[in-house]
Order: structure tokens, then C-alpha cells, then sequence
């Protein structure tokens, strides 16, 4: 059971860190051209970029933090804040 | 021109490959190099390096000289350990020729 | 994965790049022959063979054009380069009017003067060019989904890479061979370490020219409903065109306005593999140009409109016959508006500081004829769509329009241009070329060599295991197997017949039937010396294909080297390269095998699992 159990955290720490580092990077790349505030054309290369550059942090972090439990939980509390955050201060999808 | 450039990141890399503790070993027979050495080969490295950038800099522009010259770089890397490899005593030669080896005996701190 | 952060990051490292290591291999593979993608083309349609080099291609070109187009609209003549030694002319006839696909159009020898033969139909590099970014067989968004998530795996694995590999200035020359374990991590260590920034760039730039699939997202933002989708399409469509940097040949851009609706289309199409594709490469590149540049557009449209109803009115003049084998009638009263072609072509290349690539005549041969000399290079890194200088003369020979774009504006689109720019060699001269393909073999070597290490270290422990003969297998055909397919590849375009339908098709389809033998056999018989017989049956292909070369091309290789096709030449050079690495592999393989056969100790070959000697 215990061995189970620790196979079902790892398993939702790559999920974590795959979807959630996807969403987590797309708000930050957002947020970040929020504040940047690029246009048109210029947004688009930067969001391309600021993204991925986002992606591969959160990857990296996601799996350097040392248990399963505090990787999960510190992405799921990064998006639920950051997301939080920009849609208060009035963003869209 | 981009001979010349390409001789000078070997050389470059050579001084590099000296601060490595096997070619250490191979140039000066024992011991490993000591901080003081290893910091210094670097800098002379890195010097030769940059030089390289000025004869790709007279054939192209400044944005594709720089491209170039990293592309370089990259092909001397693998050609100084494909020389480490197959013909260590022709490195060997042309740290004690073309680098400081013989001239610059005085100038390297031991 | 508890125990530090290096043992994370080895973990990270060796799991990312292993779930997708053998698409990764084959998108090395392909992306680096791509630097070479109108070379390959060259070489695939040997018509084209018959070509040499000639100082002064201009007259041929202009002497074939008046003949068949006296007259005409357009003319569009595109120059010998580098990279392919033909001469490519398309027109319209006087009072023709455009074609929505393309017009008439011929490919000429510039040393005879003659047009050579309708060339067979291959997909030439675009197949190897289109498979790197978004596979085959698979619809477009899928493919650049799985090229997008195994790159970014890959953009993963070298960042963990990094951080997991710490002495990088220790051993950063060292290779050892006939280590077993230790030699194939110094190839790994060689392979990445030592062209580290290329290796972050095209991965980097790879993941953000795909970003118009992978972030969907994106669309919708800050743009509302119907413009943003257009938006990304065309972005889209930039993405995928801007990478096509196939020779410039006959430069029509009389086409690309109206082909700018049909080009979702013609992308596909091209896939297919129209030998023609290189025309296409430049009317999409020029839509791109279009699709961002509206207001010049605009303007060329005018333009465009204006001469059009011109020359209808010219139609209507009487006239009679110039040149009677022509269909069209041509006036006589019209006296033939002399240029000097020579002297502008001189002027032109003066004012644009490089060499002219395409040049385009509108209304040739009136007094309101229009010279239009574009060069052949993009005068800023930063600029990754058009960005090629032209300009203009009329018949009097005064420069009526400049273009010399200054590079991108502001720091993103400038960081975003220098860094599409060198994913795609769009700027690259022969030299920069063949710097990025060597870089690209040194990421070919980080994968594969990668991959193999990873069978390598476990081979003890795991050998005979499920997991363990699944990667041993899926190496011996991603690797060895690609080698096999690229070559059998080669191989399709000279045997089979010109004159069958769909040969382009055909082509495609020996290249993945070879693929799938060779994993159909490296599933059943891997431990049977799969590696020694598959990388022989490669370097066999390899080996003999400027031999192959020699026998179907209409030009002998000796006439080659007589006629200076380097192209060619360097093609066969380098398959004769790659024969010489598959057969040393071949032999240390041999070697292996039989001192594995004398005395009953593991295989040090780290190719081979040794089933056998663990059941």
C-alpha cells in the first residue's frame, strides 16, 4: 500500500509538473506581457519565448524540490495564486 | 581567413586542454596543474578566443561574424579532442611551438 | 529521486530524453540534412544535372524569354547561386492573365541556353525538411504536437543535463574509445558539451517556431473572435513558409498576392512533393512577407492593377507578328525597347552590396518596363521574414524604387529574429552551412549516443527484461534503421522509373517501408548481429550511392567534376562519409562479435543485449 501510494504521488508530481507547469507558464508568460505590455506581433514572439524559457524552470524546480507532496503542492498553490491573481486584476482567456 | 580563424580557437582550446589534469600529465610527464596555473591558461584561452573573432569580423558583417565564429568554435572544440585523442604528441608540439609552451616559459607562474 | 538535487536532475535528465529519444533522433537526423535542403533537391532530380555554371546566365535568360514571351507581363528570372546551378525563368505572355497556381515557366542550362526536360517528380529535401517539423503521415497538428513535446523533453533534458553534469571544464576534451561505458559518455559529453549553445538554440528556437500549435492559447488573446484567428494563421503560415529556404528560384511575386487565400493548400501540397516546390518556396516566402507587411502589399497590388489595364489597352494596338512561331501575336510597330541589362545588372549589385538572386521584369521589353533585382541575402540576422534588399530600375536606367530593410525594431523582435534566423540558415552562406550541419551532427551524435548509453549502463542488470528489450530494439531501428531508410530513400529517387504516377508518393513510401522493416527486424532478431547487419545494409547504400549517382544522372561524375556541380559533388562526398563512419562502426562491431564468440564473456559491444547469454 505505502509502495502504491508513493507511485501515485510520484505519478501526480509528472502530472503536475507537465500540465500544471504548462498552465503555471502560460500565466506567467501573460502576466509578464501584462506588465511588459508589448503588442500585435511583439507580444507573440515574446509570449513564445517568455514561455518555454517559464516551461523548462518550473520542470527543473518541479522535480529538484525533494518530496513528491511539496512539488505538487507548490505547483498547484503557484497556479491557483497567479491564475487568482490575473483574473483580478481583469485579465481574459 | 577562416583558417586563420580557426587555427587561433584550436590554439585557444589547447590552452584549455592543458588545464585538463590528462594532458597536464602528458605535457609535463606528473603532478596536476596547480589554480594559479589552470586560471591563468584560461585567461591566455579565452585572449585567443577573442582574437579569433577579428578575422571573421573583416569577412562578414558583425552579426553573421559572430554566428560564424561560434560556429567555429564549436568545430574547433571537436577537432582539439579528436587531436587529444589520436595524436596526442602533435598536441603536445603545437602547445610547446605555437603556445606558450617554449616561449612563454617565463610568463607561466608554476 | 529523493537524495539531491543531482540525482533528480540525472533522473530528470535520463527519463525526459528517453520517452522520446527516437523521434528526437530521426528530427536531428532530418533537420540537419535540411541545411542542405535545395542541395538534395538538386541532386534528387539529376535532369537538373546538366547545368554548369556560366559567367554571364543573363543573356541566355533574357534571349529564351523574349522568344517565348515577347512582350510579356511578367518575366521572372531567378540566377544560378551556390546552391543550385540552374536557371529558372517563369513568365506570362503579353495580355495573359494570372495564374492562380503558376504560369508558364522553364528551367534553364545557362552554359546552352536550352531548357532541360521537365525534372521527375520528387519531393526532394522538402520531405526530409517537412518530416523534421511536423512528421508524415499524420495530420499537420498532431505531427507538430509530437515535435513540439519532444522538444521541449529535449529542452528539459539539456537543461538537467547541465545542472547534472557538473565538471564540464574537467574532462571537456576527453574521449576515450574502447571504454565500453566510458566511451560512449564521452561521446555523449562531446557531442553536447562542446556545441552546447547550438544545442540550446535549435531547441530553444525549434519549441517557439512551433508556438503557433503548442500555444493555443495564444489565438485568442488580446485579439477578439475573427482577426486573432487570422492573426495566427498567418503566423502560422509564416512559420511554415518563412522555414521553407529552398532556392529562390523564379521569384513570382505577380503570383503571391493571389495565392496568399490558397495557401493552406499549396502547404500540403508542397508536402506531397512537387518537384516544382522550390518555385512555390518563393511565392510563399513572399506571402509572408505579404501577410505582415499589409500596407506594401497594398501598394504592389496597385501597382500590379495599373500595369494590368495598361497593357490591355496595349493589346488593342494593331501590330503584327515579331516572332511568328509564337502563339501569341506580337506587335512590329513596337520597336523592341533595348536595355542594358549588363550595365544594371552591375549598378545593382553595387547598390545592394551582394549578389543579385532574382531579378523581375514587368512589361519587358516596352518603355515602361520595370527591372527589379532583388539579392540573395538577407542583410540583417534580425530580419526573419523578407528582410532581402531590392530595387528598381525603368527603361532609362534610374533607380525608381529602393528597398534595404534595416533590421528589426525593438529588442523582442530582434532577439526573436536573430534567433529564427539561425534556426533556419535562411542568411547562411556556404561557409556558415556547413558550420550549422557539422552542429547539427554533433547533436545527432548527443542522441544517438545518448540513447545507447542508456542500454549500455543497464545492460547487466536488465538485459532480457520487457522494458530493456523494447529500448534495445526501438535503438536498433531509430538509429541504425534511420540510416537504412534515409539511404533507401536516395536509393527510390534514381531506380524507380521516371514516367510512374505519384513517384513522389513512391519515394516517401521506401523510406517508411524501409524504416518499418528494420524495426519489424529489430524486434524479432536484434540479438542476431541486428546492429552489424542493418549498419551494413546502410553503409552498402551509402557507400555505392555516387556510384548510383554516376549511372543514372544524364551527366557522368567525371563531367561533374569537369563542370564544377559542387553541389552534386558534395552530396556524393558526404554519402560516401557517412558509408565510412557506418562501416567502421560495422568493424569494431565485427571485431566485438568475434571475440565475443571466442570466449563466453559479455558482449562489450553495448549495442547488443545479450539475451542469450542470460536465458
Amino acid at each position: 500500500m505505502l509502495v502504491s501510494s508513493e507511485r501515485w504521488l510520484f505519478i501526480a508530481r509528472v502530472f503536475a509538473a507537465a500540465v500544471g507547469g504548462y498552465a503555471l507558464s502560460t500565466v506567467i508568460s501573460l502576466l509578464l506581457l501584462m506588465v511588459l505590455d508589448y503588442e500585435g506581433r511583439e507580444a507573440r514572439m515574446f509570449t513564445g519565448m517568455a514561455f518555454f524559457l517559464a516551461y523548462v524552470t518550473i520542470v527543473i524546480v518541479a522535480f529538484s524540490i525533494c518530496s513528491h507532496k511539496k512539488a505538487v503542492g507548490v505547483l498547484l498553490l503557484g497556479n491557483v495564486g497567479l491564475w487568482g491573481i490575473w483574473y483580478l486584476v481583469g485579465g481574459t482567456l | 581567413m577562416m583558417l586563420i580563424a580557426l587555427l587561433l580557437i584550436v590554439l585557444g582550446f589547447v590552452h584549455f586542454a592543458l588545464s585538463t589534469r590528462a594532458f597536464y600529465k602528458l605535457v609535463f610527464g606528473r603532478g596536476r596543474p596547480t589554480a594559479r596555473l589552470r586560471n591563468w591558461l584560461h585567461c591566455v584561452g579565452y585572449l585567443y578566443l577573442a582574437i579569433a573573432l577579428v578575422p571573421c569580423l573583416q569577412v562578414w558583417n558583425t552579426q553573421m561574424a559572430i554566428v560564424v565564429w561560434l560556429g567555429l568554435l564549436h568545430l574547433g572544440a571537436v577537432v582539439v579532442t579528436m587531436l587529444l585523442t589520436y595524436f596526442p604528441q602533435f598536441v603536445k608540439r603545437l602547445w610547446q611551438f605555437a603556445c606558450l609552451g617554449r616561449l612563454g616559459k617565463p610568463f607561466l607562474p608554476s | 529521486m529523493k537524495g539531491g538535487l543531482r540525482k533528480s536532475m540525472t533522473w530528470l535528465h535520463t527519463w525526459s530524453s528517453l520517452i522520446v529519444i527516437w523521434i528526437l533522433f530521426a528530427i536531428f537526423l532530418t533537420g540537419t540534412t535540411s541545411f542542405f535542403r535545395a542541395e538534395i533537391t538538386h541532386w534528387m532530380t539529376p535532369e537538373h544535372h546538366v547545368s554548369t555554371p556560366v559567367d554571364q546566365p543573363l543573356h541566355a535568360a533574357v534571349e529564351y524569354l523574349e522568344f517565348v514571351a515577347p512582350y510579356g507581363e511578367t518575366w521572372q528570372i531567378s540566377l544560378p547561386d551556390s546552391r543550385s546551378p540552374v536557371l529558372g525563368l517563369n513568365w506570362q505572355a503579353e495580355g495573359e492573365e494570372r495564374q492562380r497556381r503558376r504560369g508558364a515557366r522553364a528551367v534553364l542550362d545557362p552554359s546552352t541556353s536550352e531548357a532541360i526536360d521537365e525534372a521527375r517528380d520528387t519531393a526532394g529535401g522538402n520531405f526530409l525538411f517537412r518530416f523534421h517539423y511536423e512528421l508524415y503521415g499524420v495530420p499537420r497538428g498532431v505531427g507538430q504536437w509530437i515535435v513540439g513535446i519532444a522538444s521541449m523533453l529535449m529542452f528539459i533534458a539539456i537543461i538537467s543535463g547541465i545542472i547534472m553534469y557538473r565538471k564540464i571544464f574537467a574532462d571537456f576534451f576527453s574521449f576515450r574509445p574502447g571504454k565500453k561505458t566510458a566511451s560512449w559518455v564521452d561521446a555523449h559529453v562531446v557531442g553536447s558539451v562542446l556545441a552546447l549553445p547550438f544545442h540550446v538554440m535549435i531547441t530553444f528556437t525549434g519549441l517557439f517556431l512551433l508556438a503557433g500549435t503548442l500555444l493555443f492559447w495564444q489565438g485568442g488573446n488580446e485579439r477578439g473572435g475573427n482577426q486573432g484567428q487570422g492573426q495566427q494563421q498567418g503566423q502560422q503560415q509564416g512559420q511554415q513558409e518563412g522555414q521553407r529556404q529552398g532556392r529562390q528560384q523564379a521569384g513570382s511575386e505577380g503570383h503571391s498576392h493571389e495565392n496568399a487565400q490558397v495557401n493552406p493548400q499549396r502547404g500540403v501540397q508542397e508536402g506531397k512533393g512537387q518537384n516544382t516546390g522550390q518555385n512555390t518556396d518563393q511565392n510563399t516566402d513572399q506571402n509572408t512577407d505579404q501577410n505582415t507587411d499589409q500596407n506594401r502589399t497594398e501598394i504592389r497590388a496597385e501597382t500590379r492593377a495599373q500595369n494590368r489595364t495598361e497593357s490591355r489597352a496595349d493589346i488593342e494596338n494593331p501590330r503584327t507578328g515579331r516572332r511568328q512561331q509564337q502563339a501569341t501575336p506580337v506587335s512590329a510597330q513596337r520597336e523592341p525597347v533595348d536595355v542594358d541589362l549588363d550595365a544594371l545588372f552591375e549598378q545593382a549589385e553595387a547598390l545592394l552590396n551582394q549578389s543579385v538572386a532574382d531579378i523581375t521584369v514587368t512589361k519587358p521589353m516596352t518603355d515602361g518596363v520595370e527591372i527589379r533585382f532583388r539579392g540573395s541575402e538577407k542583410s540583417h540576422l534580425s530580419h526573419f521574414r523578407g528582410g532581402i534588399p531590392e530595387v528598381s530600375f525603368n527603361a532609362d536606367g534610374d533607380v525608381i524604387k529602393e528597398n534595404y530593410p534595416s533590421g528589426a525594431e525593438g529588442a523582442v523582435a530582434t532577439t526573436y529574429g536573430v534567433l529564427r534566423s539561425l534556426h533556419e540558415g535562411h542568411f547562411a552562406d556556404i561557409i556558415t552551412r556547413w558550420l550549422l550541419f557539422f552542429a547539427g551532427v554533433l547533436g545527432t551524435v548527443m542522441v544517438g549516443s545518448g540513447a545507447l548509453l542508456w542500454s549500455q549502463k543497464r545492460q547487466r542488470q536488465l538485459a532480457g527484461k520487457r522494458g530493456y528489450e523494447l529500448v534495445s530494439a526501438l535503438n536498433l531501428a531509430g538509429i541504425a534503421g534511420m540510416f537504412v531508410a534515409l539511404g533507401a530513400y536516395f536509393w527510390a529517387n534514381r531506380i524507380i522509373p521516371v514516367d510512374i504516377e505519384d513517384r513522389g508518393d513512391l519515394e516517401i513510401a521506401t523510406f517508411f517501408s524501409a524504416w518499418l522493416l528494420c524495426l519489424f527486424y529489430a524486434v524479432l532478431f536484434r540479438n542476431k548481429h541486428g546492429w552489424l547487419i542493418q549498419l551494413a545494409v546502410a553503409g552498402v547504400l551509402f557507400v555505392l550511392l555516387p556510384v548510383l549517382d554516376f549511372l543514372t544522372s544524364p551527366v557522368g561524375l567525371t563531367d561533374a567534376i569537369a563542370g564544377g556541380d559542387w553541389v552534386r559533388l558534395s552530396f556524393d562526398l558526404i554519402a560516401l562519409l557517412t558509408a565510412l563512419g557506418l562501416w567502421t562502426a560495422v568493424y569494431y562491431l565485427f571485431k566485438k562479435s568475434r571475440t565475443t564468440n571466442n570466449k563466453p564473456v559479455k558482449s562489450r559491444a553495448p549495442q547488443k543485449p545479450m539475451k542469450d547469454a542470460t536465458v
